[in-house]
């Protein structure tokens, strides 16, 4: 699940074209429909975007806002649960100029590095407390 | 004329302008909670990149200082329960560790009860309810999640079997979680509508199948499932009473029900930190070692009969802001917390050593976050931006339409379609159009709604 083959396969696209012909305003949105994100966005402007992922709620997207907060090409940020039993939230991401979309990419590959560092260390820490404690039991007992 | 002579320095040169630098009262605001009589201040966590960049501070995630400075002290780790110091990380992650441990950590728990009798005085549903909530002893790793339409099968349910009674004549009997009994081939009830066999020989169908015995894995074959704790209490029997079941343990995650949760609880909190911010001496000395519940001061002899306060223990602060009630006490003594290193504690239900545990909740993290840029990879990123010549069909149409499919091509050339053909309506339809809304399907257009006002 969630290979990018997958997600291909399963893309589906939809290009909604809001009109104005007074004005000679065109404006095209887009909606990117992926495994469970879609993204919302305008053409004109990738700049930003709003991600939607269901099944997914605080855990994800709070870690995803830290990232994506510290990075420098991130001008805003923030993420929303439209409605607490619908299993959604929404990301907004805006950027100086690079894709959202990159930028979220990224983010989440920063927060896997932070993750993997996370258990590395941790196992370390415990196996030094169980080597230190089988020692100390050592030396308690003869 | 003295004053010409003064050189003119920049604002931005005096030597008060701290560079590079937060200044202290920032730097504290930054890195500590302040807890006040009140209220605590400065809760928030301050992580947009550019917060500091006035002062030249680069505030963006580094991930080698991360790595510098992250760290992790076990504290205490038993079979049950483990608390340790995460040092360096911020409260967001944090945060999403617990609530993955307490939520998206799968077990194994009793979620289907066939009770073949029941007589004693707990009525069935409740029964299965508190079969539920009994911790098994079983890793999950080594099961699979039963969906809707599988079938109970050795990988993915254990089947237990509970038959107790009280005899009449005798004394009440408790129902402990030790009578719950594994059976490694699976239920033993036969199927409802199963007629009764003509051949004696062949099994008869059961609630579940099993296509082995499970205690023939090696996983448990010396390992035998049961409840982790021999002596809850399920039931009590009265004389004559009798309760005969079968309770069918799948998978199941802690957001779904709580009996799934790995956890009994997992918690943390900010470190404290107790400043003396002037010198306690004396009789005031006293009065602050005992104005602390949890015996966080101590006091210090320094020569000459003073004495002086020291805080000795503040990790075991509970910040209960006794030590500064009443009189300017505040003025003395500074409570804080420590925004970047969180004492955590992990009480684990049985299922999995709590050590484990948290490695596979970081891992959780970790697939979520792969599963997400796998979404946006290359190609797909490619798509989207590459600007290929787009064809369009347009079916009917005068030259306003044409126009207008004009000015959406140069759109349209962001996306990558081989071809797209759209259906166009009646150019009557198409003058008074706000808004149309096509779909796309790999490579192909169509024209969903067109609605006019
Ligand atoms: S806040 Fe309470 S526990 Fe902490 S040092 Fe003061 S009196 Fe002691």
């Amino acid at each position: 699940m969630g290979s990018g083959e997958l997600a291909l396969e399963k893309r589906r696209q939809q290009l909604l074209l809001l009109m104005n012909f007074d004005c000679g305003l065109l404006i095209l949105l887009y909606d990117y429909c992926f495994d469970n994100v879609m993204e919302h966005g305008s053409y004109q402007d990738q700049s930003q975007a709003t991600f939607s992922l269901t099944d997914e709620d605080h855990t994800l997207a709070n870690s995803l806002r830290f990232t994506l907060n510290q990075d420098p090409r991130v001008t805003f940020c923030g993420y929303s649960i439209p409605h607490p039993s619908d299993a959604r939230v929404n990301i907004r991401v805006q950027t100086t100029g690079d894709q959202a979309s990159e930028v979220l990419k990224d983010s989440c590959q920063d927060l896997m590095l932070i993750c993997q560092h996370v258990r590395s260390t941790f196992d370390q820490a415990v196996v030094e407390f169980k080597n230190k404690k089988g020692l100390d039991a050592m030396n308690i007992e003869p | 004329m003295e004053e010409k002579k003064t050189p003119k320095i920049p604002v931005w040169d005096l030597p008060d302008v701290p560079k590079g630098k937060l200044p202290p009262h920032l730097e504290l605001q930054r890195t500590r909670v302040l807890c006040t009589s009140d209220a605590p201040t400065h809760t928030e966590n301050i992580r947009y990149s550019g917060a500091y960049a006035s002062m030249g501070v680069d505030n963006s995630l580094r991930l080698g200082h991360f790595r510098d400075n992250f760290r992790v002290e076990v504290i205490r780790l038993t079979e049950d329960d483990m608390e340790f110091d995460m040092i360096g990380i911020d409260a967001a992650l944090a945060n999403a560790f617990r609530r993955i441990l307490i939520a998206e950590l799968p077990t194994m728990a009793i979620e289907k009860v066939l009770i073949a009798n029941n007589t004693s005085v707990i009525q069935d549903e409740v029964l299965a309810h508190r079969l539920g909530l009994v911790p098994l002893r079983v890793d999950p790793r080594l099961f699979e999640y039963m969906s809707e339409n599988d079938v109970p099968n050795e990988k993915n349910t254990i089947v237990f079997k509970l038959h107790s009674r009280c005899e009449r004549g005798s004394s009440r009997v408790k129902v402990l979680s030790n009578e719950l009994q594994w059976l490694p081939r699976g239920s033993e009830f036969t199927l409802s509508t199963e007629k009764p066999a003509a051949d004696p020989t062949s099994r008869p169908r059961t609630y579940t199948s099993f296509n082995c015995s499970q205690d023939s894995l090696p996983d448990f074959s010396n390992n035998p499932i049961g409840p982790k704790h021999d002596d809850i209490i399920i039931a009590k029997l009265g004389p004559g009473q009798e309760i005969e079941l079968e309770a069918h343990a799948v998978k199941g995650m802690g957001k779904t029900h709580a009996k799934w949760s790995p956890v009994a609880t997992a918690w943390y909190r900010m470190l404290p930190e107790v400043v003396l911010l002037q010198e306690i001496e004396g009789e005031k000395a006293e009065e602050l070692v005992k104005k602390c519940p949890v015996k966080v001061f101590d006091i210090e002899d320094i020569g000459k009969g003073r004495k002086r306060a020291t805080v000795a223990r503040p990790r075991s602060c509970t910040l209960c802001r006794e030590c500064i009630r009443g009189d300017d006490w505040d003025k003395h003594v500074a409570l804080r917390r420590v925004k970047d290193h969180f004492i955590f504690t992990i009480e684990s239900t049985g299922a999995l050593n709590p050590e484990v545990l948290f490695t596979e909740a970081v891992k959780i993290l970790e697939d979520k976050c792969e599963r997400l840029s796998a979404l946006f990879s290359p190609h797909l990123l490619k798509q989207k931006t590459e600007s290929p010549k787009v064809p369009i069909f347009v079916t009917s149409g005068d030259l306003r339409i044409g126009a207008f499919f004009f000015e959406i091509r140069f759109f349209l050339k962001r996306l990558h379609f081989e071809f797209i053909f759209i259906l166009v309506g009646t150019c009557k339809l198409l003058m008074g159009l706000e808004t149309i809304m096509i779909d796309f399907y790999a490579g192909e257009c169509q024209i969903l709604q067109l609605a006019s006002e």
